[in-house]
């Protein structure tokens, strides 16, 4: 159970251990917790559940996905894995795009992802310009503008409908 | 079916200066979400699933939109309709699990019947129980998941709702989340 009376710390630590990296993360924690056993036990075990898809995820997709497959075409990749990253939770979207929170599997970092509007992936002008925002942005090297890492299309489902996405560092 | 006492302890931890709107305005958006949520579920009868941001969207247009109620901030109206479309869902699963049992002692609407798998029905219900000691601990929390959840709100819009910074709500979700998925787990 969690010890509600050090709430505020337990979740500061979270929120601080979440930044880093995988492997920096147990580290961390232990450091933080500085020999403070039921303090430690308690991160570690929420950190593992916010890690991991649980069942308030599960619930989300079964009760309101709204997948390709779905009439209004609003899909969700939360919880897929492209290529070699890992989806996570939507940050947030606009006429143009979708922007989700996302890991690099393979060098193990958090990324975000920009998907183009499924509804807008058929149209040719809408892929350019939004390939177009990614090539002037990937030229740029600013703290406050995101570094392009990739770009590329992928295959959705069996509708193949291709979908340009950008990944970025957050 | 919806009692007017669940309507005052739900509504037990919005603020005083709050009540007044909640208490005239909760019923109405939740007759108005269940009835958004029927008519979509009969034309897509298929598929159990709803898409509580577009629900909550199209109650504000009917109501707002159209002038059926007078409401001064859009904010308000969303953090009410997340703890509707929060009752919503539970009451359709309190009432299936009754009829599964075969305790149903009054007709049901037909469209009403099967809107969740039953198993998403009880997973549903035990959320609502987690989501009720996570709101005895931390109040805020709670309305954080509501409007995450059951609102579809995104960091941005839940932070407008409840009037703290996107960076706190990102932290305190990140927790809830985390709190939740391991209650339900156990």
């Amino acid at each position: 159970m969690t010890a509600f009376g050090r709430w505020e710390e337990i979740e500061h630590l979270i929120s601080a251990a979440i930044e880093l990296g995988k492997d920096e993360r147990s580290g961390f924690v232990q450091h933080a917790c500085d020999g403070d056993a039921e303090l430690y036990r308690e991160v570690s075990s929420l950190l593992g559940a916010h890690e991991e898809s649980g069942p308030l995820d599960h619930l989300a997709n079964e009760l309101f996905n709204t997948d390709s497959s779905h009439s209004r075409g609003v899909h969700s990749m939360s919880g897929r894995t492209v290529g070699h990253y890992g989806v996570l939770e939507r940050l947030g979207g606009g006429g143009m795009g979708v922007v989700y929170e996302a890991r690099d599997l393979r060098l193990d970092r958090p990324v975000a992802l920009k998907f183009l509007t499924p509804g807008l992936s058929a149209d040719p002008d809408a892929k350019e310009r939004f390939l177009i925002e990614a090539q002037s942005a990937a030229v740029l090297d600013h703290p406050n503008i995101c570094t392009i890492y990739e770009v590329g299309e992928l295959t959705t489902g069996s509708s193949s409908s291709p979908c340009p996405d950008i990944r970025a560092r957050r | 079916m919806h009692q007017q006492g669940d309507i005052t302890s739900l509504l037990s931890d919005f603020t005083h200066g709050e009540r007044d709107l909640l208490d005239e305005l909760f019923p109405r958006v939740y007759d108005e979400l269940r009835q958004i949520a029927s008519r979509r579920l009969r034309h897509e009868r298929s598929d159990h699933t709803l898409n509580t941001t577009a629900l909550v969207h199209e109650a504000w247009l009917e109501m707002a939109g159209f002038g059926r109620i007078e409401i001064e901030s859009r904010a308000h109206f969303f953090a009410i309709a997340a703890r509707a479309m929060r009752r919503v869902l539970v009451d359709y699963a309190v009432r299936q699990k009754a009829l599964k049992r075969g305790g149903g002692d009054r007709k049901v609407p037909l469209e009403e019947v099967q809107i969740l798998a039953d198993e998403d029905g009880e997973d549903l219900l035990s959320l609502d129980a987690a989501l009720e000691r996570l709101g005895a601990i931390k109040e805020r929390h709670a309305r954080i998941v509501e409007c995450r959840f059951f609102g579809g709100m995104s960091i941005e819009e839940t932070a407008e709702v409840i009037g703290v910074s996107p960076a706190t709500i990102k932290r305190e979700w990140s927790m809830a989340r985390a709190w939740l998925n391991r209650e339900l787990s156990s």
